[in-house]
């Protein structure tokens, strides 16, 4: 019998606690007047705010116990990014969680105990540079290379748009070598090293252009197997796609609250606006994406937990219906808010710029309904004879 | 999907009911069934399937969340799921008396007396008694409390005036759950009540009525001073309303209680889209190798498995707590809306093939997919537009103001 998901989704005691408290100390420490002032200001990511997250657990969630972490389901994750994508979390989470994944995949206990204690404590910001200009979102098109030089590895290429690289104090990065494609570990201010900071879309997240030019680093950099890094990064980015969908499920979600707030108070033709149909209407249409979101979101995270068989399609899955839900909910939000909706001053427009971000980061939904249709229909093109 | 996890008790269930579905699905009759319980237009069909139905709920399928008591097995919540599921992978007739299962039944086991809860209940599991639906009127559609039916007290009797459209099933029921008007005077929505109505009375008409599909299947129902017991009441005198709110919500699959176990039934699914794109060709290739296709697929099935994922995450308390009746209210319009979507998606699929009609001789699969698409606007409409579902949940569940 195949491996099956809950039907309670294991969601138990611990991601309802975790929910409350998320929100509790959102609310109160991160304000959407805070998130503002951070954008204005062109501060870099809050520290104190970091050193929050490092208490309450939430850096170490995906830390195994033995690394001082916490060790979480896939589930606790997701109702912690729900969480954060309701508050426009504006620190460096989603690069340092991605190496996170990956070095507690396949780092050796050595490499384990360097990096994870520090990352669970808030010492150490992470970012992985994987994809390539050329390779659009696939992992396995890279074109940077490792080659030996004497007792050490020299490193060579470009990675374009490497999320939370700005902050980062640890690199990973995927380079060709003899032996395929395989993880190294480097430091993003060794000598070699050209990072320079995008503007984005998304004014609450930072990403940088990584260039590498003969970077050295020790035999000790390399991460898992020789040419092993495809395989990692397919595991990592199952649960990377379901993370950032719940993110991305929590920010539709508060965006439809404020317009469904401002639709009961705003007034024209001597009525709140909500009472049209033609405002009425489109709020629940982006209410039932949203619940529908939810719940293939937890079915994702539900299958990482307990039938991994299943995680890698739906985590797809998850990602190209949240792409679609956030960026319907971000344009109806500003419509919907009529003239003030497309001023500097409302804070519709910068859950609509995270939401430009998001459906595109790690796949927009054409490109992983295309991976679905081919678990569904087999290739799109059969190969010749 | 592979089903969730299962308790021993509930797989033991699963295996059993998928046994007998496998064993006993009878064979096709070689004329043409409905395809829902909207459309039965014969006796021949009725028959057919009324047997069908007491057949299963004489194996122990049907109904078995239902109290002993009342015909059933009083077996946990989410057991009747499992042997719905299971009935509809075998492929097996529905169950015709949808009606009294869905609708009429879990309204009497709620807010009925005892004496009609043991009168009722058993027949409608075992067919024995067919239910129909008198809500509708020419002059009162989604406004519904315009109903002018009326059910003057006389004696121990009603007298029944009016008329009532679009009823499923209104030539074989035995009974119809029926709104009138008991007090003209009273505001719209108090002077309404509820009746369990026998269809065999004297000065009842009942007139088919022909879908766009040209299949018959409901009918308009005209009463001409009809005199039944007063006995006939369901609740009191001017609880009609709210009565039917609840059978409404009953219908929307909004409530639990249904003897069929589950939210509003999804005929079809993607699997049996992906297998049409297997057959029908585009541009002289499988259609399931055209990328517009293919991503328009791929949707639909998201779409599915977010609706399936979503009718077991509104039963975990943790993760609906924002908006806790949201699913329950959004099931009606997500459901007959994805279904529609799915069918209008067959035809692109079929290309040429989608000219021919319902039964054309080389249309493909008899032009299944022409007369499930057309069928669609049934749910769509019936049992409360999509539009008006929409006005419920903005007003229920965002809290936005009334729109009138």
């Amino acid at each position: 019998m195949d491996p099956t998901i809950p039907e309670d989704f294991g969601y138990g005691e611990e991601p309802r606690l975790l929910r409350r408290e998320a929100r509790r100390v959102l609310d109160a420490e991160c304000p959407l007047s805070a998130v503002r002032r951070q954008i204005e200001t062109g501060a870099p990511p809050d520290e104190a705010l970091w050193s929050r997250a490092a208490a309450m657990g939430w850096l170490g969630l995906a830390v195994p116990e033995a690394y001082g972490g916490s060790d979480l389901s896939m589930v606790s994750l997701a109702t912690l990014m729900e969480e954060m994508g309701r508050a426009l979390f504006p620190a460096p989470f989603l690069g340092t969680l991605f190496a996170t994944l990956l070095i507690r995949d396949v780092a050796t206990p050595e490499q384990q105990a360097r990096w994870l204690p520090a990352i669970a404590e808030g010492r150490l910001k992470a970012a992985v540079a994987a994809l390539e200009e050329e390779g659009g979102w696939d992992p396995a098109a890279v074109a940077a290379t490792a080659r030996r030089d004497g007792d050490r590895w020299l490193l060579s290429g470009a990675k374009p748009l490497v999320v939370d690289a700005p902050s980062a104090d640890l690199l990973l990065g995927t380079f060709r070598e003899p032996a395929g494609v395989s993880l190294f570990a480097f430091d993003p201010r060794a000598p070699g090293v050209y990072l320079s900071p995008d503007s984005l879309v998304d004014l609450t997240r930072r990403s940088a252009h990584v260039a590498l030019a003969d970077v050295g680093v020790a035999e000790g950099a390399r991460l898992g197997a020789p040419g092993g890094a495809i395989a990692a990064l397919d595991r990592a980015l199952s649960r990377l796609l379901v993370a950032l969908s719940a993110e991305m499920a929590g920010g539709a979600d508060r965006l439809l609250q404020i317009t469904v707030d401002y639709a009961k108070i705003r007034e024209q033709f001597g009525r709140p606006i909500g009472a049209f149909q033609a405002v009425k209407h489109p709020l629940v249409d982006m209410m039932i994406d949203i619940e529908l979101t939810r719940s293939l979101v937890y079915r994702a995270a539900a299958a990482l937990d307990h039938a991994p068989s299943r995680a890698p399609h739906l985590a797809r899955m998850a990602k190209a219906l949240a792409s679609d839900t956030c960026a319907n909910a971000a344009a109806k939000a500003v419509q919907l808010h009529g003239g003030i909706g497309f001023t500097w001053e409302c804070d519709v427009h910068l859950f609509f710029r995270r939401a430009q971000w998001c459906k595109v980061a790690f796949g927009d939904a054409p490109h992983h309904r295309k991976r679905i249709a081919e678990m569904l229909l087999g290739p799109a093109t059969p190969s010749l004879p | 999907m592979s089903p969730p996890e299962e308790s021993p008790t509930r797989r033991q269930l699963r295996k059993d009911a998928r046994a007998f579905f496998h064993e006993r699905r009878p064979t096709a009759p070689g004329w043409k069934l409905p395809q829902t319980f909207l459309e039965v237009e014969s006796e021949r069909q009725f028959r057919y399937l009324q047997a069908w139905q007491r057949e299963v709920y004489e194996a122990g399928f049907l109904g078995v969340e239902w109290p002993e008591a009342y015909g059933g097995r009083g077996m946990e919540p989410g057991s009747q799921r499992v042997i719905a599921e299971e009935m509809a992978r075998a492929g097996a007739p529905f169950m015709v008396n949808h009606i009294g299962l869905a609708w009429a039944g879990p309204t009497i086991m709620a807010a009925g007396t005892e004496a009609q809860k043991q009168r009722y209940l058993k027949p409608i599991l075992a067919c024995e008694e067919a239910f129909c639906q008198g809500f509708s009127e020419p002059g009162a559609g989604s406004d519904l409390a315009s109903l002018r039916t009326t059910a003057t007290r006389r004696g121990d009797r009603y007298v029944v005036s009016g008329h009532k459209v679009w009823t499923t099933q209104a030539l074989w029921a035995d009974w119809m759950i029926l709104l009138a008007r008991t007090d003209p005077t009273a505001p719209r929505y108090s002077g309404i009540s509820y009746f369990l109505f026998p269809m065999k009375s004297r000065g009842v008409e009942i007139r088919p009525l022909v879908k766009m599909t040209g299949e018959g299947g409901f009918n308009q129902v005209l009463f001409e001073d009809v005199e039944v017991p007063a006995t006939c009441l369901l609740g009191a005198e001017g609880d009609g309303w709210q009565l039917a709110m609840m059978t409404l919500m009953f219908e929307r699959g909004a409530a639990e209680g249904s003897a069929l176990g589950g939210a509003v039934g999804l005929s079809d699914g993607v699997e049996r889209l992906v297998a049409l794109a297997r057959t029908a060709r585009r541009d002289g290739r499988p259609a399931a190798e055209d990328p517009y296709l293919r991503d328009r697929i791929a949707e639909l099935a998201i779409e599915e498995e977010a609706l399936q994922a979503s009718a077991y995450r509104y039963k975990v308390p943790g993760l609906i707590e924002d908006r806790p009746t949201a699913i329950p209210f959004m099931a009606k319009v997500a459901a007959t809306e994805f279904s529609q979507r799915l069918a209008a998606l067959a035809q692109e699929i079929e290309g040429p093939a989608a000219q021919y009609a319902f039964g054309a001789e080389r249309a493909l699969e008899h032009g299944y997919w022409r007369r499930a698409y057309m069928n669609s606007f049934g749910f769509t409409i019936g049992g409360g537009t999509s539009e008006i579902q929409r006005n419920l949940i903005g007003e229920r569940v965002l809290g936005l103001a009334k729109s009138k």
